[in-house]
């Protein structure tokens, strides 16, 4: 029971926002034909709107907003805790040779297929080794995802055909069914059941305008890598050597992988490792 | 919040928020062009803007509250006529959104409807426009809203109802 009458210019302004209406505003408007008649429209307008085709961000744009704020010279200064002395003026002393030096420099500016990459790559291992405090870990991580992601848009522009490189992020899919990860375009051959959203570490070259992935890893799960061909096996082995040293045939792992219950593989509590095995357990081989 | 703090709080939200923002600069300017070049506009304001934000701000009434600016900034610059069709562009949103699989999408309106919806948009004064969009295809409440535009929520539900009414109309001349 409401508490005071509404009069009817109250409760019309009330109906321009329909998902906000009480039961009992509802009710009152459903029992007069005029209101009822605009809170219907105003509902189908509603409607209407939101179901409008959504553009997408061209990956250029997105390599330009991400070159633009955190690929900034700014950004590339390290910062150090000040709990740990010690290995913080160690870090600032490896930072400052390597920074300061015109190596360095050009290190920092290299892109996947540079000569100097393996040593700005390398300089990042180093301060993420000497970066002890989780939180700060896990930042410095996150922005070395988009260093990733940048360096990725960047040689696709450059069009640097066969140039391997790494990506993390979300994997997305357009409506003419095109993949990217994070908006960065890539290539996923037909085989395992890639689901949008999913959150992936994958490796792979430069082959026309996209990246074609060569193995993906979803994120969270260190040890299960997915081919393109839908084959799963430890990271950094192939999967002739997996299924060698799970010491069975190929068909026999898959069976072994398709058996429980939830559909996930053993040994993994990732629930994201189901939908990409789906096609196995559903697949006709099974 | 220290540098990378920040980094990793403008990371996601760049991911959780590039498309809707782009999509609600789209329908309120009616140019991808013109929305590509304010959404890099956007996020470049608020990385600079991220080291002074309040822990416990709401960053997605923060950030649209940004787009809103920056889409009004480009029309005080371009001295847009609000209700001037963008003929020119029409043909090249036609062809863009067709390009992208619009046209073949059950689920939403056809591509023609979608023109059609966008044209009648552009013929509603920006203030109406901006909180039509901002309730209805954002699916923002009132009270975001508010949040967003930096008025009271009545006045919210007042101009809602004014643009809905507007919206109407010329969407029925159309």
């Amino acid at each position: 029971m409401m508490k005071h009458k509404l009069n009817t210019g109250e409760l019309t302004s009330k109906l321009a926002a329909p998902r906000e209406l009480t039961q009992a505003e509802r009710a009152l408007a459903e029992a007069e034909p005029a209101l009822r008649e605009r809170l219907s429209r105003y509902e189908a307008q509603d409607e209407l709107l939101a179901a409008l085709p959504q553009p997408r961000v061209s990956a250029d744009t997105i390599g330009r907003i991400l070159s633009a704020t955190t690929q900034a010279p700014a950004h590339k200064q390290p910062r150090f805790s000040r709990r740990r002395l010690g290995w913080s003026a160690l870090a600032i002393g490896l930072a400052l040779v390597i920074m300061l030096s015109s190596t360095g420099y050009a290190a920092a500016q290299s892109l996947p297929g540079d000569t100097l990459y393996a040593v700005k790559r390398g300089y990042e291992q180093v301060r993420l080794g000497l970066t002890f405090n989780q939180e700060q870990k896990a930042a410095y991580q996150q922005s070395l995802w988009l260093t990733r992601q940048a360096e990725a848009q960047r040689v696709l522009q450059l069009g640097r055909q066969g140039v391997q490189v790494e990506l993390e992020g979300v994997l997305e899919q357009d409506a003419s069914g095109q993949w990217s990860v994070s908006g960065v375009p890539v290539t996923l051959d037909a085989g395992a059941d890639w689901a949008p959203g999913m959150h992936v570490q994958l490796h792979g070259a430069v082959e026309g305008n996209r990246i074609r992935v060569r193995e993906v890893q979803p994120n969270g799960d260190p040890n299960a890598v997915v081919t393109p061909q839908g084959d799963t096996h430890r990271y950094g082995q192939t999967p002739a050597a997996a299924t060698a040293q799970a010491g069975g045939t190929p068909e026999a792992n898959e069976a072994e992988s398709t058996s429980s219950p939830s559909g996930e593989q053993s040994g993994s509590g990732n629930p994201r490792k189901g939908q990409i095995n789906g096609p196995k357990s559903g697949g006709p081989n099974n | 919040m220290n540098k990378e703090g920040q980094d990793a709080l403008f990371a996601e939200l760049f991911s959780s928020y590039r498309q809707p923002i782009y999509h609600y600069l789209y329908r309120l300017l009616g140019s991808f062009e013109a929305a590509e070049d304010i959404l890099q506009d956007v996020f470049v304001r608020a990385y600079r803007a991220l080291p002074g934000l309040a822990p416990d701000a709401n960053h997605r009434a923060w950030l649209y509250r940004i787009a809103t600016n920056a889409a009004r900034d480009h029309f005080r610059r371009q001295k847009l006529r609000q209700w001037l069709p963008l003929r020119d562009e029409e043909d090249g949103a036609h062809e863009k959104m067709a390009d992208e699989g619009y046209a073949g999408e059950s689920a939403g309106p056809s591509l023609e409807l979608s023109l059609d919806v966008q044209h009648a948009l552009e013929k509603l004064p920006l203030h109406y426009r901006e909180t039509l969009l901002l309730y209805s295809v954002q699916e923002m409440t009132t009270a975001e809203i508010a949040g967003v535009l930096g008025i009271g929520q009545s006045a919210v539900k007042m101009r809602l109802l004014r643009a809905r009414e507007l919206f109407r109309q010329v969407y029925d001349e159309a």
